[in-house]
């Protein structure tokens, strides 16, 4: 479980960029309008911020592979292999929010040219999403075939997303300037993930699949990951809603952001980490009981 | 011509003994922990009343079992690099030149086929013994066995010799993958589902 630690980064740091991605860009486009007049510092910070983060999984990737020289001929199996295709979409999503970004910065396209890119990213980053979560609803494995999986990836998009989207909408604007109050959303979101952790966590959750004998090692993952999970998930909620309280100003100056809105991401990324490993720990390698 | 290589595994004749597991760990010079061929002890049950007497309900029997070199192979349909592929006579091979190490594929395989190597950083697994198939030998798992429990051949010239019986507890959906292997259930087989049967040697294999 511990040896799984790159797909557990891989997976968290590419969902939150994505969130990142959908919870800046989506409230523009669903008006008709880009984020260059008044947003552009914002936006290029979130699409910056996006892009470091797809390469930083991207890099953390490699580690999970034995002979990642060899991985050069990645999209080999698009067919047939969800893993080529993540790895596609992947791709896509990050050369589509660097040209976004090196557009917005340093060109004046069009704003038909923008917003179809735009569109294009947010689309790649579902396909992407999609993709990495249909890797591992495999008929063989059960315990990640169901519900549980699509779930809980999404949740983690959009948790992480609303979160770390309103870090960096606070610290350019200040509180409120955004159309979207995400200190709300995200508290609902975070709510809703518990709600799924308690319920249809795999093993652990009052209703979660308890796999059939199958020749995999039925061994589980420690019930103290899964309840860290929903212990710093709680957390993070508990200082969303300190955040929200307060007004969600930094002490010093009106802009920023506060203590509180720091504390809710890092409790939330180590929630959703937490989980990742007790997801991974769910199914062992095979063989791995007799080393 | 052979169009899919199978094996045909007795239950019922199986003592456990593990000759097959040691004589492909041996052929195949594989290193510490890695088996291409395991032998799974399957048991359940315990004590049960009948007319105010208690006896035993134990179900105990054994499963040999390797690559089933799937007509469905889907270790290599889940592969990025397509290193893992079928021969024309149904021998599914892995291509540990072209094998990233992304153990998607171990992950992928119900029957748990795919092993990791150590030595050479990628997944490895049951290779039907094709060299010496090739020259008209028998795989040594199936020569090895002193009780005949294992054997080999066409698949359709197994079932027709054997029968069609794909599935006992606690091995998957046959529909998953399309195996090649025909089996000879044990007769505790029939009960084992009731009595809640599970792997007992989890260190072994």
């Amino acid at each position: 479980m511990r040896k799984e630690w790159p797909l557990v980064a891989f997976t968290i740091l590419g969902q939150t960029a994505v969130g990142l991605v959908w919870f800046f860009d989506l409230p523009f486009l669903l008006r008709g309008r880009l984020p260059l007049f008044g947003w552009r510092t914002a936006w290029l910070i979130i699409l910056a911020v996006a892009a470091w983060l797809m390469i930083l999984a991207a890099v953390i990737s490699f580690f999970h592979l034995r002979h990642p020289i060899r991985a050069r001929r990645a999209l080999a199996n698009l067919r047939t292999s969800w893993l080529s295709r993540e790895i596609l979409f992947e791709l896509v999503f990050l050369g589509l929010i660097g040209l976004i970004g090196w557009l917005a910065a340093f060109r004046n396209p069009g704003s038909g040219l923008l917003r179809g890119l735009l569109v294009a990213a947010s689309i790649a980053g579902g396909l992407f999403l999609l993709s990495m979560t249909r890797l591992y609803m495999l008929p063989s494995l059960p315990v990640w075939r169901g519900i549980y999986t699509p779930l809980a990836f999404l949740s983690t998009t959009l948790v992480a997303g609303a979160v770390s989207t309103e870090l960096v909408v606070r610290v350019v604007a200040g509180p409120g300037a955004f159309a979207l109050d995400l200190t709300t959303v995200a508290l609902v979101l975070l709510a809703g993930e518990i709600l799924i952790a308690l319920l249809a966590a795999p093993r652990h959750g009052f209703r979660g699949l308890r796999p059939a004998p199958s020749l995999r090692p039925g061994e589980a993952p420690p019930r103290s990951l899964h309840r860290a999970r929903l212990l710093l998930l709680f957390a993070g909620m508990v200082f969303l809603a300190v955040d929200r309280i307060s007004g969600g100003t930094d002490i010093m100056n009106e802009r920023g952001a506060g203590p509180a809105l720091v504390l809710a991401l890092v409790f939330v990324l180590a929630g959703e980490a937490a989980g990742r490993f007790h997801y991974y720990g769910l199914v062992p390698r095979p063989g791995e009981t007799a080393l | 011509m052979v169009t899919q290589y199978a094996f045909f595994f007795n239950a019922a004749a199986c003592s456990g003994c593990k000759a097959c597991q040691v004589a492909c760990k041996d052929r195949n010079d594989l290193g510490p922990g890695l088996l291409w061929r395991r032998v799974y002890e399957v048991a359940g049950g315990g004590w049960e009343k009948k007319n105010e007497v208690w006896v035993p309900s134990v179900v105990a029997y054994n499963i040999s079992m390797a690559c089933n070199h799937c007509e469905n192979p889907v270790c290599g349909l889940a592969c990025p690099v397509k290193a893992i592929f079928k021969r024309e006579d149904g021998i599914v091979l892995v291509d540990t030149g072209a094998c990233i190490g992304c153990r998607y594929c171990e992950w992928a395989c119900p029957y748990t086929a795919l092993r990791f190597d150590v030595r050479t950083n990628t997944v490895s697994k049951c290779n039907f013994c094709y060299d010496a198939i090739d020259a008209g030998g028998v795989p040594s798992c199936v020569a090895s066995c002193p009780q005949r429990a294992l054997d080999f051949g066409d698949l359709a010239e197994l079932k027709r010799k054997y029968g069609e019986v794909r599935q006992i507890v606690p091995l998957p959906d046959p529909a998953q993958t399309e195996p090649a292997l025909v089996l000879k259930p044990h007769r505790d087989a029939a009960r084992a589902a009731e009595r809640a049967a599970e792997v007992a040697n989890w260190e072994e294999v």
